[in-house]
């Protein structure tokens, strides 16, 4: 399994280094434009707007805390960016690591090799895990170049807080559009499912601030449970944290049923 | 006191969805049998060796490797004593073929390179070049060192010489005899008929996804003779020492064709005695022959190998 592990580290290198300068690139970037905001009187302006346009915060991010780095990081780069590229990310992890590695060939070569199933989803799960560690860090380090850059002091509370729930995110998010790949070997329902539930849980959380008769539906949204926002002003929900861990441990699970069982081609 | 089989097929049926890949197979093969299972494209040689390797679970039937069930989930327990290679097969290409041996020597749990080392002077493949940037040649080089570097005791083979060259073909045959006398199972797959009836002690024939015929070397030696075909003037049988092939009344008379496996002499004899004769002609009959008369859908179905 090791073996495995990595050997799948080594076929993504260029992926783990391409995401990991890409983020936190924009990480860095994103903290500096912050002076910009800060001054810009964005917040008092929406205290003055009436509710109706108060709910457009779901489209452009909330703007309450701008004058706060901690309240514009949130906003702005934790509640609505990071979760798109997640998405993105996470889609492209999983299907490289099961549909595409199967139509390849590679999953039947390595099952010739003395190495069961529940093993080799396993090697690449803790890569997957490893690969989005990985990332996050380079995130943060992104963020703390730009601190630097702009003279900013981040309260590393709020930001390990938001980092380690976006890592469980991301990890949740790729484990499942892997297990989906794994369980059905098949590229049209995993990248299918797996941009449903991206695509999805993005729509769902931005219009829900707008659209009265879909709040109650996005709970089902992923990324209602990264709540960037009151993160920053209540700290880690211990429920966002089951939710996140419990997906990704159920749908391990039934991959385990499923992919020890059904035909690889 | 009864032998273990290696690998026993007990009325493994497959269906890929509604489509019926492979019927009713039955065969077993015993420590040290080199078997080559024969057919054409899409006759079922594939599904039968990945439902054999646990790639695909059976829809009917059972399969056991060294006496144990070979089921999706189980299969990996026999691993550490089989081989397996495919003409196509998917090698990690990102990986050169030292770092590929190196992962395969990981997953084998090896703790000697003796074998590889005596595999890759016999076939000398490209050992630093990523293997992506390799030739079909040296990828399947790579392919076949990867099948029996771990020493295993039975080594399953599908398509296996497709890609190599002449000269690497007659090394690859001359490493299925050497592994075959040292008591090495060997179970290939293959539609170049020469290849399989030089190296092995049996073949199986599979046509539609049926097990039509399994023979063993001799069976097939013996299937070499001249093929006859004649037009007489009245009904007649055929010699003795032929096996029939078919016969029919034309417009031109009878024509009838069977295999004289005797001396020609004998066969120039028997022509002789003919009195009704309107015509003959005499070829070959060798094993591509049988392979035709096996596959020709047109011909009868009862045919001799």
């Amino acid at each position: 399994m090791f073996n495995l592990f990595l050997k799948t580290m080594y076929d993504k290198r260029i992926f783990i280094i391409a995401w990991s300068i890409g983020l936190a690139f924009f990480a860095y970037l994103m903290l500096l434009f912050f002076p910009a905001f800060k001054d810009s009187g964005l917040d008092q302006l929406l205290a003055t707007l009436p509710p109706e346009l108060k709910a457009l915060k779901g489209m452009i991010g909330d703007i309450s805390a701008l004058s706060t780095p901690s309240g514009y990081l949130a906003g702005q780069f934790f509640d609505i960016r990071m979760p798109m590229f997640i998405s993105v990310f996470s889609v492209i992890l999983a299907v490289g690591l099961s549909v595409k590695d199967e139509e390849e060939g590679y999953i039947r070569t390595l099952l010739a090799l003395p190495l069961s199933r529940i093993k080799l989803l396993f090697g690449k799960l803790i890569a997957i895990v490893v690969i989005c560690v990985a990332t996050t860090i380079a995130t943060v380090s992104g963020l703390y170049l730009g601190a630097l850059s702009v003279n900013v002091n981040l309260d590393w509370t709020v930001v390990s807080n938001l980092s380690l729930v976006m890592l469980l995110l991301s990890i949740c998010m790729t484990t499942l559009v892997y297990c989906i790949g794994l369980s059905t070997g098949k590229r049209g329902i995993t990248m299918g499912l797996g941009i449903l539930v991206g695509a999805g849980s993005f729509l769902l959380t931005t219009f829900a601030k707008s659209v009265d008769w879909l709040q109650p539906y996005e709970k089902v949204s992923l990324f209602h449970y990264f709540p960037a926002v009151d993160i920053v002003k209540n700290g880690i929900s211990i429920w966002d944290v089951v939710v996140l861990v419990g997906i990704t441990i159920l749908s391990i699970l039934l991959t385990i049923i499923l992919f020890r069982r059904r035909d690889v081609r | 006191m009864t032998i273990q089989p290696v690998l026993e097929v007990d009325a493994v049926t497959k269906y890929y969805g509604s489509f019926l890949a492979i019927q009713d197979i039955h065969f077993m093969i015993s420590k040290g049998e080199v078997v080559g299972l024969v057919g054409l494209n899409g006759a079922g040689k594939t599904t039968i060796i990945n439902l054999i390797m646990g790639f695909l679970r059976t829809s009917a039937g059972k399969i056991r490797l060294f006496g144990e069930p070979v089921l999706p989930e189980n299969a990996h327990k026999m691993h550490p004593k089989v081989g397996f290679a495919t003409g196509d097969m998917s090698l990690f290409t990102n990986l050169t073929g030292r770092q590929y041996f190196a992962f395969l020597k990981r997953a084998y749990k090896l703790k000697d390179d003796k074998k590889l080392g005596e595999l890759c002077k016999q076939f000398n493949p490209d050992m630093d070049k990523k293997i992506k940037t390799l030739s079909r040649g040296n990828k399947q080089k790579i392919a076949l060192i990867s099948a029996f570097m771990s020493g295993p005791e039975l080594v399953i083979l599908d398509e296996p010489s497709s890609g190599l060259d002449p000269f690497m073909q007659q090394k690859f045959l001359e490493l299925i005899n050497h592994e075959g006398a040292k008591g090495t199972t060997i179970f290939m797959s293959s539609h170049y008929l020469k290849e399989v009836a030089d190296v092995c002690s049996r073949v199986l024939f599979i046509r539609d996804g049926k097990l039509v015929k399994d023979v063993s070397r001799a069976e097939l030696e013996s299937s070499h003779g001249k093929a006859v075909h004649i037009t007489t003037s009245r009904a007649i049988r055929p010699p003795a020492q032929s096996s029939l092939l078919g016969h029919q009344k034309t417009a031109n008379g009878y024509e009838m064709s069977f295999i004289f496996k005797d001396s020609p002499i004998k066969l120039q004899q028997w022509l002789c005695s003919i009195s009704y004769m309107l015509d003959f002609t005499i070829e070959d009959h060798d094993l591509e022959s049988a392979f035709s008369d096996l596959y020709s859908k047109d011909k009868s179905e009862a045919k001799n190998v």
